[in-house]
């Protein structure tokens, strides 16, 4: 009777300790399977309470949208010819060399858009309006509409996913950069900046120079553009360069991405 | 026993009608791409835990920050939850100073217990440097609060029991 008493007098505290001891058991069983197919439920459930904003979000972006794809449509037709030359230019120089007829598999992009995240402004992660029933499974990477990487798939609901985005700081990607292609990880550290690590000093990079995915890992393709080089430096007491790395895509304005499939 | 299953009904749909606003509000570009959002559902349950008081708040905040965890972190499932529940618990804690605390002491004591909410939360969220995370808590805290001022002063009174 006195610790019924004593249990209903402390009734926040037993709730709290409850509670916490909840988080506990659900912060170490991140990685099951029904930890994941909830989250895939909760996604989509959320997705589908979001749809008043996208709809909002829609009309207000419109315009905006529309005289930027249209500057972008004169650009890409202009980069599309440069590139036709360049093609014919290239076919010439392998027939020149003699080089044999590579088979090169085209990407197959799957347009997205991201329903943005208002429980809270994240850096961490967006979740987009393509699940399961399109093909998505889990690792496949994304990039925005410049091509630039923005991250992986790490949740998948029936309709909607969850991408681990290329800023937060669990995130890293094998990467190449520089004329003599050098191989490294890049990491993000504050913000929208991030480190190159394992890049060697007898490799010559500078600064603005772009860096791309280097299609070691079986999860991003080759040559999508990861980050810019802001500084790098040769510290002779490292066996390695110090590199810091701007992220090119814009990772608090995206709205539409694509997926690789 | 009608009556009260009204009022859960009722609890029940403004609960959900208050999440849907705070999944479509609008978030405020703060400086430099940083964007803040008024946390609508902390100050229900700030007003819920000084009205109603009930312990069952820390369970359902527990689940509101379950949701967040499943909606935005990758790797820290768990931690979100943990914070709100901790957070309503302190915003409970307000109830046992009733008879001993000014409106003043107590509102100063909500906005730090906001305060100290969203600088864990943003720890967690954010791997940014210590002045960003702090600045973009402060002024999330500031607004939320304000929410919650202008609401305890013109809609919803807060007794001052002193």
């Amino acid at each position: 009777m006195d610790f019924f008493r004593k249990f209903n007098f402390n009734k926040n505290i037993s709730s709290l300790i409850l509670t916490s001891f909840l988080s506990i058991i659900i912060f170490f069983s991140n990685e099951s399977s029904s930890s994941e197919k909830i989250k895939g439920f909760v996604i989509d459930i959320y997705s589908v309470l979001s749809k008043p904003k996208v709809l909002y979000q829609d009309i207000l972006s419109i315009k905006v949208e529309n005289e930027f794809l249209s500057k972008k449509n004169v650009q890409l037709s202009l980069l599309n010819s440069k590139l036709i030359n360049y093609q014919i230019e290239n076919k010439r120089l392998r027939d020149m060399l003699e080089f044999k007829n590579e088979s090169f598999k085209h990407l197959s992009l799957l347009p997205a858009k991201v329903v943005n995240s208002n429980l809270s402004p994240s850096i961490e992660s967006v979740i987009i309006n393509v699940g399961s029933k399109d093909g998505i499974i889990n690792n496949l990477s994304v990039i925005d509409y410049n091509g630039y990487l923005v991250g992986k798939i790490i949740d998948v609901g029936k309709k909607n996913s969850k991408v681990q985005l290329i800023s937060d700081n669990n995130y890293s990607v094998s990467i190449k950069v520089g004329e003599n292609i050098s191989i490294g990880q890049f990491k993000p550290t504050y913000g929208n900046l991030g480190v190159l690590e394992g890049i060697i000093k007898t490799s010559s990079i500078s600064t603005d120079d772009i860096v791309y995915t280097s299609g070691i890992s079986a999860i991003y393709p080759s040559d999508i553009s990861v980050a810019k080089i802001i500084n790098n430096n040769k510290n002779k007491n490292k066996l390695f360069q110090d590199v810091a790395v701007k992220i090119l895509t814009n990772v608090n304005h995206l709205y539409y991405v694509f997926v690789i499939q | 026993m009608f009556l009260l299953s009204n009022k859960r009904i009722n609890y029940l749909l403004l609960t959900l009608l208050i999440l849907i606003l705070q999944i479509n509000f609008p978030s405020i570009i703060f400086f430099d791409n940083y964007k803040i959002n008024l946390n609508l559902i902390l100050v229900y349950f700030t007003f819920l835990a000084l009205i109603n008081g009930s312990y069952k708040l820390i369970l359902y905040a527990f689940l509101y920050g379950l949701i967040q965890d499943m909606v935005i972190t990758i790797d820290q499932l768990g931690l979100l939850s943990f914070i709100t529940s901790l957070t309503v618990f302190l915003l409970l804690s307000i109830r046992n100073y009733d008879t001993l605390w000014s409106l003043k002491m107590k509102y100063s004591s909500i906005f730090l217990i906001y305060l100290f909410h969203f600088l864990f939360y943003y720890f967690i969220l954010y791997n940014d440097f210590f002045i960003i995370i702090f600045l973009i808590s402060f002024f999330q805290a500031f607004f939320s609060f304000a929410i919650f001022f202008l609401m305890a002063t013109f809609f919803i009174k807060i007794n001052n029991n002193v």
